[in-house]
C-alpha cells in the first residue's frame, strides 16, 4: 500500500466502487437500447412484410378484377373500369410507398447479401405494370377483352421476382438480427471481463487497506499491550500506512518515551527515595546512638548528682546531730542549774564543771558545727554554681592562664619553700574563668597533700595530639590509696578530713568543669610518692552541653 | 566482786566529734557501766581491734567488747572495719552495731549482709537519739558479752 491516509483508501475505493457502479447501469442501459434497436427493427421488417403481402393481395384482387372484367364479353361497364381504375391507382401508390419505406429499412438493416432486394428499376417496373392494368382497364372499356386478358397473363408473369425479393429481405432480417446478437455477446462479454476487472481491482483494494489497517492496528496493540503490562521499554514498528496510523504509531512511540523517560524517572526518583531512606535511617541509627550515649552521660550525671545528695545529706545531717545534741545537752544543763539554784547555793565543784566543762564543750561542739554546716553549704553552693554558669568558651593562652593561678599562690610556695614548674601550655578552646578555678583546685590540693617530710614540687605539663589535649598536674605528695582513686573526684569525699582543711569539693567542682568542657579527668597516684592529675579536653568540634 | 568480773568495753568508731561525744555521754546516762575507746576513724579502730595502744586506750584478752561503728569515716570506712573484723576468727563473734546518720535499706542490706548484730540510724531529732542509744544501752545490760579473747589468729 502506498503511503496513504486511510480516509484516501477508503475514498478510493468507495470511488472505484462508484465507478463500477456507474458500468453496470450503464451497461444495463446501452444493452436495453440494443435490444429495443432490434425489436424496433423486427417489427419494421414484420410491417415491410405484411404491407407487402397487402400489396399482393390488393394486386391479386385486382388481377381477378381484370380477369373477370376480361373474359366477360362485351366491354366493361364505365363505373366497373371506374373502380379497377381507382384500385390500380390506389396500388401503385402504395407500392410506391412501400418502396419508400423499403428504402428506410434498407439504411436501417446492414444487409451483407450479394443480391439487391430490389432491382433498381422495380418502380420503373410497378410503373410499367401499372400502366399495363391501365391500358388493360382501357381495352375492356374498349371491348377488347382479348387483347386485355393476355396483356394480364404476360404482367402475371412478372410477380414472380418479386417473391426472391423478400427472400432476400427475410435473409437480410435474419442477418441483422445475427449481426446484432453477436454484437450483444461481444459486448456481454466485453463488459463482464471489464466488470470483473473492476470487481476484483475492488476487492484487492478493499483486502490491502483491511490487511494493512489490521497489521497496523494489531502491532500497535502489541505495543500498549506490553506498555500495559509493564514493559515501558517496549515500541511499536513504525507503521507507514494509512498516514493517520502511521501518526498513530508515532505518537504511540512519542507516548512510549515519554511514559519511559516517567518511568525511568520515576525508577530514579525512587531510588533517590530509597538513598534518602536509607541515610535517614543511617541518620535516626546514628541520632540513636548518640541519644544513648547521651542518655549514658545523663545517667552518669544523675549518679553523680545522686551521690552528691546523699553525700550533702549525710554530711549536712553529721554536724546537725551534733549542734541539736549538744543543745539539749546545754538546756538540760541549764535547767539542772537554775534546779539546783532553786534548791539552794550548789556547790562550786559542780558549778566549775558545769561552767568549765558542759557548757564550753556543748558551746564548742555547737559552733563547730556551725562552722562546718556553712563549709558544706559553700560547697554545695559552689557546685550548683559550676552547673548554672554557661560556659565562654574561647582561644585561651593556658601558659598565662597557668601563670596567673600560680601567682595566686607565691606567698604559700615561697612560705614552704615550693617550687612550681610549667612547661609551654599552648592554647586550648576552654572557659577561661572555669580553667582557673580548676588549676586553682589542683595547684591548692598538690600543696595541701604535700608530704611533709620532702620539698613540694609541682610540675604543670600539657600534651596535644590530633583530637586532644591533655594536661598534667604532678606533685610529689602523700598520694592516694588506690582504693580511693575512683572516689576522689565525687563530692564531699576526703581521704583524711582531720588533718587537712577542705570542704571536700574541689575536685568535684574540677570535674564538673572538665565535664562540661566535654572532657575527661583522672588521677595516677601511689601512696608516698605522689599524685598526677589529668585533664583531657577535645580540640576542636566542641559541643557545649548546656546544663 | 567487780574486779573478778571482766570489765565490759565499747568502742565507739565515730570521725565526727560531737556524734562521739554524745553517744558516750548517753550511754553513761543511761547506766550501763562500760569503759569508752573512742577511734577517729576505721584505720585506727581495725589497729585498737588488733591489740595495738593508741591514744584511746588499749583492748585487753578479758574484756568484753561492743562495737559502734559509723559508716562514713576517713581513711578505712565502716565497711572496711567490718569486713575484716568479721574475716577474723576471734573478732568475728565480737557484736558490732552500725551507728550511722543514714538508713538507706542498701546500706542496711549490705550491713547485715557483712554480718553486722544491729543496724541503728543516729537521728537528728535529739530526743529520738536519746531513746535509740538508750534502747540499745538496755539491750547490752541483758546480754552477756563474749571474751575479747587471746593474741590475734591472723
Amino acid at each position: 500500500m502506498p503511503k496513504m491516509s486511510l480516509k484516501k483508501q477508503l475514498t478510493s475505493v468507495g470511488a472505484l466502487f462508484l465507478l463500477f457502479a456507474v458500468l453496470v447501469v450503464c451497461q444495463i442501459f446501452y444493452t436495453h437500447r440494443m435490444q429495443q434497436e432490434t425489436v424496433s427493427k423486427l417489427i419494421a421488417s414484420h410491417k415491410l412484410i405484411g404491407d407487402y403481402l397487402a400489396l399482393e393481395e390488393s394486386e391479386n384482387a385486382l388481377l381477378d378484377k381484370l380477369r373477370r372484367m376480361a373474359e366477360r364479353e362485351g366491354p366493361a361497364s364505365e363505373a366497373e373500369c371506374k373502380t379497377a381504375s381507382d384500385l390500380n391507382d390506389d396500388w401503385f401508390k402504395r407500392v410506391q410507398l412501400w418502396r419508400q419505406a423499403l428504402e428506410i429499412w434498407q439504411n436501417l438493416v446492414v444487409i451483407e447479401s450479394n443480391e439487391q432486394v430490389l432491382s433498381p428499376d422495380f418502380l420503373a417496373i410497378k410503373k410499367r405494370q401499372a400502366d399495363a392494368y391501365a391500358k388493360a382497364i382501357q381495352l375492356c372499356k374498349d371491348g377488347r377483352n382479348k387483347e386485355a386478358g393476355h396483356l394480364i397473363n404476360i404482367e402475371k408473369a412478372f410477380r414472380i421476382s418479386l417473391h426472391r425479393s423478400i427472400l432476400t429481405i427475410l435473409e437480410g432480417i435474419r442477418q441483422q438480427i445475427e449481426a446484432d446478437s453477436a454484437d450483444l455477446r461481444r459486448f456481454y462479454a466485453g463488459s463482464a471481463i471489464a466488470l470483473l476487472a473492476a470487481l476484483l481491482a475492488l476487492a484487492a483494494l478493499a483486502i490491502g487497506v483491511f490487511r494493512s489497517l489490521t497489521k497496523s492496528l494489531r502491532s500497535l496493540e502489541e505495543g500498549s499491550t506490553r506498555i500495559a503490562n509493564g514493559d515501558f521499554s517496549a515500541t511499536v514498528p513504525q507503521v507507514d500506512s494509512p498516514s493517520e496510523l502511521a501518526r498513530l504509531s508515532a505518537a504511540f512511540n512519542k507516548m512510549q518515551t515519554a511514559v519511559k523517560t516517567r518511568d525511568d524517572k520515576i525508577r530514579e526518583d525512587n531510588e533517590e527515595i530509597r538513598k534518602l531512606n536509607e541515610s535517614l535511617e543511617r541518620k535516626v541509627v546514628e541520632r540513636n546512638k548518640t541519644i544513648m550515649q547521651q542518655n549514658i552521660a545523663l545517667t552518669r550525671k544523675n549518679e553523680e548528682l545522686e551521690q552528691v545528695l546523699y553525700a550533702a545529706s549525710h554530711d549536712l545531717r553529721t554536724p546537725l546531730i551534733g549542734i541539736q545534741g549538744f543543745s539539749e545537752e546545754l538546756k538540760g544543763a541549764c535547767a539542772d542549774l537554775v534546779d539546783k539554784l532553786k534548791a539552794g547555793a550548789p556547790s562550786p565543784d559542780y558549778v566549775r564543771k558545769l561552767i568549765d566543762e558542759d557548757i564550753v564543750v556543748a558551746l564548742k561542739h555547737i559552733v563547730n558545727g556551725s562552722k562546718r554546716m556553712e563549709i558544706l553549704l559553700e560547697g554545695l553552693l559552689r557546685i550548683s554554681r559550676m552547673g548554672r554558669e554557661s560556659l565562654q568558651i574561647q582561644e585561651t593562652d593556658m601558659d598565662e592562664l597557668v601563670k596567673n593561678v600560680a601567682a595566686g599562690f607565691d606567698y604559700q610556695i615561697h612560705e614552704i619553700g615550693a617550687s612550681i614548674e610549667i612547661s609551654s601550655l599552648g592554647t586550648a578552646l576552654v572557659d577561661p574563668s572555669q580553667f582557673e578555678q580548676v588549676f586553682t583546685n589542683l595547684i591548692g590540693n598538690a600543696i595541701k597533700y604535700r608530704a611533709p617530710e620532702r620539698k613540694l614540687s609541682i610540675k604543670v605539663s600539657a600534651e596535644r595530639n590530633d583530637d586532644f589535649t591533655t594536661f598534667r598536674v604532678d606533685d610529689n605528695g602523700i598520694g592516694i590509696a588506690q582504693e580511693h582513686l575512683d572516689r576522689v573526684f565525687h563530692a564531699f569525699f576526703r581521704v583524711d578530713a582531720e588533718k587537712v582543711e577542705g570542704d571536700g569539693v574541689g575536685l568535684a567542682i574540677v570535674n564538673r568543669a572538665i565535664d562540661l568542657h566535654n572532657g575527661r579527668a583522672w588521677v595516677e597516684s601511689a601512696i608516698g610518692s605522689g599524685s598526677s592529675f589529668f585533664i583531657e579536653i577535645p580540640n576542636r568540634n566542641f559541643i557545649a552541653v548546656k546544663q | 566482786m567487780n574486779q573478778e568480773r571482766p570489765v565490759l568495753k565499747i568502742l565507739i568508731a565515730e570521725d565526727d566529734d560531737a556524734a562521739a561525744q554524745l553517744i558516750k555521754t548517753n550511754l553513761r546516762r543511761s547506766g550501763l557501766e562500760a569503759e569508752y575507746l573512742r577511734a577517729r576513724n576505721g584505720e585506727e579502730a581495725i589497729s585498737l581491734l588488733k591489740g595495738a595502744k593508741t591514744d584511746a586506750g588499749v583492748l585487753a584478752p578479758e574484756d568484753r567488747l561492743l562495737v559502734l561503728l559509723d559508716i562514713r569515716m576517713p581513711k578505712v570506712d565502716g565497711y572496711g572495719v567490718l569486713k575484716a573484723m568479721r574475716a577474723s576468727k576471734r573478732l568475728g563473734r565480737i557484736p558490732v552495731v552500725m551507728l550511722t546518720t543514714s538508713d538507706r535499706p542498701e546500706e542496711v542490706d549490705a550491713c547485715y549482709a557483712l554480718g553486722c548484730s544491729l543496724y541503728l540510724k543516729k537521728q537528728v531529732d535529739y530526743a529520738k537519739f536519746t531513746e535509740a542509744i538508750g534502747k540499745l544501752a538496755a539491750l547490752v545490760a541483758l546480754c552477756e558479752l563474749p571474751l575479747l579473747g587471746g593474741v590475734d589468729d591472723e
